[in-house]
């Protein structure tokens, strides 16, 4: 009997991505925490439903709240706490037009007293005939309205433009290669709402400008050392017409440790070379000018851990799944005199249910 | 326009063709290219609020206490 479970799972699947079987309901929730030295926390608890319609139409649909308390050095000139929730629904549906091509849309939403934003995803799955080659193709745009704020009495509006590709490749019996390419196009505000940025001896809003193009490259690799150990290693090169440029390295270990529970470390790094106009201190109020740290020159090391439990045990498709992940985020930042560095912590717990 | 060529170079080399029935590896959890889509989200958006290759403006909304 799990022979044939084994045989059944080795044929349907492909590139490493989730063996192809019947759509199920699925139903899951998450819970997740974040708190830094900058007197940041962030509760995020979240709710996400997938049901199947029909043999070839599934509808997905998600709910998430971030529950935000800041007092933040970023923000000039207010000593008090900053309570504020933002809400997050997502509704969308997948067509399978064959048994190698898959069609998505879904639609978002985001809402908190400054900031609002509409989106819409499109999305094309599709599998070579042999399953060695999967490609992913996604557009994205979005339609934000922020503020107002200290520095903005009305209204503002930032549109945004995603066309992202990737492709996963088989390159042999333990090894699976992606490559990913993106490029961004945002148009409108950018500038915070709430940053002000000293001038001589005065303090001026921040401008920075309205229009950021953005290309994004990663390579991905996944080998498998044993049947139940794989590593796997990422590189990413990131640029923008800000004059921004990162590289982000991630190594990471995955071992089963038995058929129903996986243990995953990874570590991610990265260096990250300031936006042109970043600087500490300006001549004048002309130009553009930002105290954005996030804009400025920095460099990352973020570990984590990750604890799955799923029960049916492996080779069959898991009914349960219960996950936890705690993650440490370190950040150097050059020329950022309030905080030089910011140290975050996060926890994450999720339990899925596949009907 | 280089680094496209070079990307699809990378995802040409070096590949053998692999029968369905030789991926026993290759189906097993700990080489699942993508992990649960929850905590993939939630890990999104702390790097989008978290880091400047990302834009910010890009994770929809702030929702980051930076705003």
């Amino acid at each position: 009997m799990q022979l044939r479970s084994l045989v059944g799972l080795a044929l349907a699947c492909g590139c490493g991505r989730a063996p192809q079987r019947p759509a199920r309901a699925e139903l899951s929730l998450h819970g997740g925490y974040y708190a830094d030295n900058d007197r940041v926390s962030v509760w995020n608890p979240s709710l996400r439903a997938r049901v199947p319609l029909s043999r070839r139409v599934t509808a997905s649909a998600g709910y998430g709240l971030d529950i935000i308390s800041a007092a933040s050095v970023d923000v000039v000139a207010s000593a008090s706490r900053v309570l504020e929730r933002r809400h997050e629904t997502s509704v969308g549906v997948q067509v399978a037009l064959n048994d190698r091509t898959t069609v998505g849309a879904t639609g978002r939403d985001s809402r908190e007293p400054d900031y609002l934003s509409d989106g819409v995803s499109l999305t094309l799955d599709r599998e070579s005939e042999s399953r060695d080659t999967a490609l992913h193709l996604e557009l994205r745009g979005r339609w934000d309205r922020v503020g107002p704020g200290w520095t903005l009495p009305e209204r503002a509006t930032l549109g945004s433009g995603v066309a992202a590709a990737s492709l996963t490749r088989v390159i042999d019996r333990r090894t699976l290669l992606r490559v990913g390419l993106q490029a961004d196009v945002l148009s409108g505000l950018q500038s915070s709402v709430y940053r002000y940025v000293p001038v001589g001896d005065q303090w001026f809003a921040e401008r920075v400008p309205e229009l950021r193009v953005r290309g994004a490259a990663t390579v991905r690799l996944q080998h498998s050392l044993r049947p139940t150990l794989a590593v796997l290693a990422e590189y990413g090169l990131t640029t923008d017409t800000w004059g921004l440029v990162a590289h982000v390295g991630e190594v990471g270990l995955r071992w089963e440790p038995a058929p129903w529970a996986m243990v995953e470390l990874r570590a991610r790094a990265a260096l990250q070379r300031g936006a042109d106009f970043y600087q500490g201190r300006y001549a004048s109020v002309t130009g553009w000018r930002t105290r954005d740290r996030l804009l400025g020159g920095m460099a990352t090391l973020w570990p984590q851990a990750t604890l799955r439990f799923m029960w049916p045990a492996w080779p069959a498709p898991p009914s349960w799944e219960l996950g936890l992940r705690g993650a440490w985020i370190h950040q150097q930042f050059d020329d950022y005199v309030p905080l030089r560095a910011r140290d975050a912590g996060t926890g994450e717990l999720w339990i899925t249910r596949w009907f | 326009m280089r680094l496209v060529l070079l990307l699809l170079a990378l995802t040409s080399l070096g590949c053998v063709t692999v029968r369905p029935w030789q991926r026993e590896r290759l189906s097993r959890r700990c080489m699942e290219m993508d992990g649960p889509a929850s905590s993939a989200s939630f890990e999104a958006h702390v790097r989008a609020v978290r880091s400047g290759d990302v834009p910010a403006a890009g994770a929809g909304g702030g929702g980051c206490g930076c705003n």
